[in-house]
């Protein structure tokens, strides 16, 4: 009945989702990179944070486009917040239809083999890392009333 | 920043192993070993998590950098609504948790509950309130007790379960909204409306997938499982705060639709279950209620909440609670110490005659509290 209820819900999502952007960008910064951790990550676990990230984009390419039949895919819930897709979307306003192509783009390339992303590619999964970030903050200060 | 960071996570597994020993060292009850053990495990992966990135050997790579901070924070709050949620609940579980608690199970029992029953505390100061995740509920202290408010246990029961069957609960109902969405959307196009309403859409939409819709289905299935008196309970907390009946309308925002729609919400799943007299008494109050606090209805209310679209979420919520076995109030046996033909029958009794009411209530609870085990009235 009070709020609390609804935002520790809306936390949560937040939360999940922030942590899936940041969990599988590692994996495939660590892939992109010649860095030590990269002998760490085996194939499934690289295949695993390109459907994540996949999955996601192509979820938030439905959200953006209002297309509603995007939030689900096989089945699964890909849980977005509202309000970071309308940040979003009131942030691209200008070049929205571009930049649902670029979404779908990145969402084709991490199925194909082998895996390719450009620099501005994960500019731009880093972009959407930082506003999965701040949106958990966010609900976060306002769960505990900070 | 880097070391800073290093630093940060390694303060962060201190933190964990501390609280998790303190969740430790509660003393086994067998009522909140469940929770503890749940809140200390939550807390060890997430030191586990946190020792793992201390040992990466590209923590210090400026090209990973904010994805690394990105996580720390996130695992810092985990532990902090731990520290805020789970662990008091535990820590401090006493006599008049365990009345409430059981109380709880034994509603939980009563309809056929699919999940482990929550456990209840009740010292909330903002009402009743869930942390679903953590299977948590708090209530106020003296209130939280009385018969009349408890339909809003099962509200917050209903969170609980929407958490748990999140996608057979809302993905039907999510694409209905896009689509009705769409066609507002269409209309801003075609020009039938102003242009600013374009964005005003979106926040609706917004407003709707992140909170509205939660709020909804949970008194939706509060609904299902105790009727007319969640309905009664309704009005009754709408006419104890000042809230204004219609808001949040179009632009506004709020974490709780209007309680116009809520009570419309309510009333469609009476409807749908057949309760069309209890229904009619609670319009016909909410009516007269309506005309003594002459509040307007704003322009555009009725486009953020469309009768067809909660009449549609009403029938998919009743259809997924049948699909989960959960006993509604329709199928309620009416038999003795049965608590939503109580909370029903106190309902009645206080419409029936206030008066008498509370020496009702009085002997129905201390005889509950006894036959629950609980020695505290």
């Amino acid at each position: 009945m009070s709020d609390m209820s609804v935002l520790s819900h809306e936390y949560k999502t937040a939360s999940d989702l922030s942590q899936s952007i940041s969990d599988a960008l590692i994996t495939l910064k660590k892939a992109r990179y010649n860095v030590p951790g990269r002998e760490t990550i085996d194939a499934e676990q690289l295949n695993r944070s390109r459907q994540d990230i996949a999955k996601i984009l192509t979820a938030l390419v439905g959200q953006l486009s209002h297309s509603g039949g995007q939030y689900f895919e096989g089945g699964d819930i890909v849980q977005i917040p509202g309000a970071f897709v309308g940040r979003l979307r009131t942030e691209r306003r200008g070049d929205l239809a571009y930049y649902l192509d670029d979404l779908s783009h990145i969402a084709a390339q991490l199925q194909r083999e082998p895996l390719q992303l450009s620099d501005d590619d994960l500019a731009l999964l880093d972009h959407l890392a930082t506003l999965a970030d701040a949106e958990a903050s966010r609900v976060f200060r306002r769960l505990m009333r900070i | 920043m880097e070391r800073f960071l290093h630093g940060l996570l390694q303060d962060l597994e201190r933190q964990c192993s501390t609280l998790r020993d303190h969740l430790a060292t509660i003393a086994t009850d067998r009522e909140v070993s469940f929770y503890a053990m749940t809140a200390y495990q939550k807390v060890e992966r997430v030191r586990r998590k946190t020792l793992q990135l201390l040992a990466d050997p590209d923590l210090d790579k400026p090209e990973i950098l904010p994805n690394y901070l990105q996580l720390y924070k996130r695992w810092n709050e985990e532990v902090r609504i731990v520290e805020s949620y789970p662990f008091p609940f535990v820590e401090r579980y006493a006599e008049s948790d365990r009345q409430i608690t059981r109380f709880c199970q034994r509603l939980a029992q009563q309809v056929g509950w699919p999940l482990p029953a929550p456990l209840v505390a009740t010292f909330s100061h903002q009402y009743y309130w869930t942390v679903a995740e953590f299977n948590l509920i708090c209530v106020p202290a003296i209130e939280g007790k009385m018969l009349l408010s408890q339909p809003d246990l099962c509200h917050e029961l209903g969170h609980i379960l929407l958490l748990a069957y999140k996608s057979l609960f809302v993905k039907e109902f999510l694409q209905a909204l896009a689509k009705y969405i769409r066609q507002e959307q269409r209309r801003v196009k075609n020009e039938q409306r102003p242009s600013q309403y374009g964005p005003l859409y979106d926040h609706l939409l917004e407003q709707w997938t992140d909170a509205w819709l939660l709020e909804f289905v949970a008194d939706m299935i509060a609904t299902y499982l105790v009727g007319p008196a969640f309905g009664w309970q309704h009005l009754r907390l709408c006419m104890g705060n000042n809230q204004a009946i219609y808001h949040p309308g179009l632009g506004d925002t709020a974490e709780h639709p209007a309680d116009e729609a809520r009570l419309r919400g309510i009333i469609a799943v009476l409807e749908q279950m057949g309760a069309l007299e209890a229904k009619d008494q609670i319009r016909d109050l909410w009516d007269r209620y309506l005309t003594v606090c002459g509040e307007t209805r704003p322009p555009d209310y009725e486009v953020c909440y469309p009768q067809s679209l909660i009449e549609l979420l009403a029938r998919h919520v009743v259809k997924v609670c049948r699909s989960l076995d959960l006993r509604g109030f329709d199928q309620a046996q009416g038999f003795q110490g049965d608590i939503p033909s109580l909370l029903n029958e106190a309902w009645e009794r206080f419409l029936a005659n206030p008066q008498t009411y509370a020496d009702w209530e009085h002997s129905q609870l201390e005889a509950l509290w006894q036959e629950l085990g609980t020695n505290q009235s």
